[in-house]
């Protein structure tokens, strides 16, 4: 038990109308950093093995990234981070407008007239 | 985020602590650079014309984009992952800080006692005011005042590898930019000023205190604060820099300095924290310690009614929701009438945005300072393109 308090007093804001939503980003958040921190410790335990094969455990934790290396994990945290976020990026495909098109009738995989006639 | 391992102050973090922060840090300057500009353009193609065909106009304050962004998915997942983050900035230090706060008090304490110029004064009578006891401000659990231990910087441990990973490289390599900054606008601009006493009120762990030390090495700098544990890791901060600095508990409202006795009172990201009347009184208190031809100088959060309506929302957004309670109340003043109102005349009222010193060649610094203040998206916001507000006045 930590003697300094981790949680904040007071109550937490609610950004989603449905129920769990923010939970829900939550525990994403929590297992995407979860994620992240295995891979870098797979990352560095594949470099310490391939140097020497004494004590892994202790040698990852005395492991340090060199430049090209600490660059190498900035690029390939930096993508994972924009693929787990990839559904908020500006391109947003409006899918009321493919349920219109399944309940009307008309063909949903087929572009809109305009880009067809373009 | 800056690499900072050979600090004497430095927390020793396990390789998976390590690695959340990088990642933690990362995607906040996702989150704040690519998320943020989807979230403006949605705002600018969905939300403004949809309020526009409703209402017959566009949102006139930040209030209302607010307001009409709340209803919208983009707005709700940015504000949850934010504040998530923002619990996850602290979550990610105080194991390590809990873990060797006794052998960082030692090493605190060492620091200190083997810098001559440096000294730390705390008091321990001082009532600590409810708008750093009552709240947790920030998301930082305990706020800046909480002490777990003898000679206790806890706080200060927690603020400085905190803000590290907050600041996800935008603040500087030793989180002080904004001090550089400040303390060179006044060098280059003021060339012919030659403070010899500067004040840095509400100056946390001092590090835009720092700067100023180092900028005008013959002046006595002094930083104050609430908070006991921020000033006992800030003087040991300074005497690992070889800056020579003072640092005293004290409420910036009741200042215990002489009339007429500072050339400089200086303050960052202070006002903001802080109620309109304790606002009204540390500018009283500013006027009554500055020297005739004095600065006070307040580097800020621009103004709303500066800004656009849209920027005014994004940079409110603290307010509502990082226990930040006094931001907007803050923002929505006219800062010049601010000053008036504690005494200073309203013909020597400053105001300037900076681009970052320490990520800015002299030259180009130097050119865009002797320009009128820009207020835009990237005033006050941080991202790799930040602009730093500051206003105040000559006495």
């Amino acid at each position: 038990m930590s003697r300094i308090p981790m949680h904040v007093r007071g109550s937490k804001p609610r950004f989603f109308p449905a129920e769990g939503a923010d939970e829900l980003v939550s525990m994403v958040l929590e297992m995407a950093t979860e994620l992240w921190a295995v891979k870098e410790r797979m990352y560095a335990l594949e470099r310490v093995v391939s140097g020497a094969g004494l004590d892994v455990p202790r040698a990852i934790e005395a492991w340090q990234p060199g430049e090209a290396e600490r660059t190498e994990l900035d690029t390939e945290r930096a993508r994972m981070v924009q693929t787990i976020l990839r559904s908020l990026e500006a391109r947003y495909v409006d899918r009321s407008r493919v349920q219109e098109q399944i309940d009307s009738g008309a063909d949903p995989v087929a572009p809109p007239a305009a880009s067809r006639a373009a | 985020m800056s690499v900072r391992s050979a600090n004497p102050l430095g927390v020793s973090f396990s390789q998976q602590e390590r690695a959340r922060q990088s990642f933690v840090s990362t995607l906040r300057g996702h989150v704040l650079d690519s998320v943020a500009a989807g979230m403006r353009q949605r705002y600018q193609e969905r939300v403004e014309p949809a309020f526009t065909r409703t209402q017959g106009r566009a949102p006139a304050t930040g209030a209302e984009v607010h307001r009409a962004m709340q209803e919208d998915a983009l707005f709700r997942f940015y504000s949850s992952i934010r504040y998530n983050l923002q619990e996850m900035v602290f979550r990610g230090v105080i194991p390590a800080v809990d873990r060797q706060l006794e052998d960082l008090n030692r090493r605190a304490q060492e620091l200190r006692e083997s810098a001559p110029g440096v000294a730390v004064t705390v008091d321990p009578e001082l009532a600590v005011p409810r708008s750093v006891s009552g709240i947790d401000v920030h998301l930082a659990p305990g706020s800046y005042h909480s002490e777990f231990a003898e000679d206790d910087v806890a706080a200060g441990a927690i603020y400085d590898n905190g803000i590290d990973v907050f600041a996800y490289g935008q603040m500087g390599e030793d989180i002080d930019d904004i001090g550089w900054t400040m303390a060179n606008w006044l060098r280059l601009r003021h060339p012919e000023f030659r403070p010899q006493r500067i004040l840095d009120c509400g100056c946390t762990i001092g590090h835009n205190t720092v700067p100023w030390a180092l900028t005008f090495p013959d002046a006595d700098v002094e930083g104050v604060d609430v908070g006991a544990p921020l000033l006992r890791y800030a003087a040991a901060r300074a005497a690992a820099r070889g800056a020579r600095v003072r640092f005293t508990q004290m409420d910036a409202t009741r200042l215990a300095h002489a009339d007429e006795s500072v050339d400089v009172v200086f303050s960052s990201m202070f006002l903001h924290e802080l109620p309109l009347k304790d606002i009204r009184a540390f500018l009283r208190e500013a006027w009554r310690v500055l020297r005739p031809g004095g600065l006070l100088l307040n580097m800020e959060l621009p103004p709303n009614s500066s800004m656009q309506p849209y920027d005014q929302f994004y940079l409110d957004w603290d307010c509502y929701y990082n226990n930040e309670p006094y931001y907007k109340p803050f923002r929505d003043q006219d800062y010049r009438a601010l000053c008036t109102g504690a005494g200073f005349n309203a013909d020597r009222f400053i105001e300037f945005t900076a681009p970052r010193y320490t990520y800015t060649d002299e030259e180009s610094f130097r050119a865009e300072i002797a320009g009128a203040p820009r207020f835009d998206g990237d005033t006050g916001r941080l991202s790799s393109d930040i602009r730093w507000y500051a206003f105040g006045s000559w006495k």
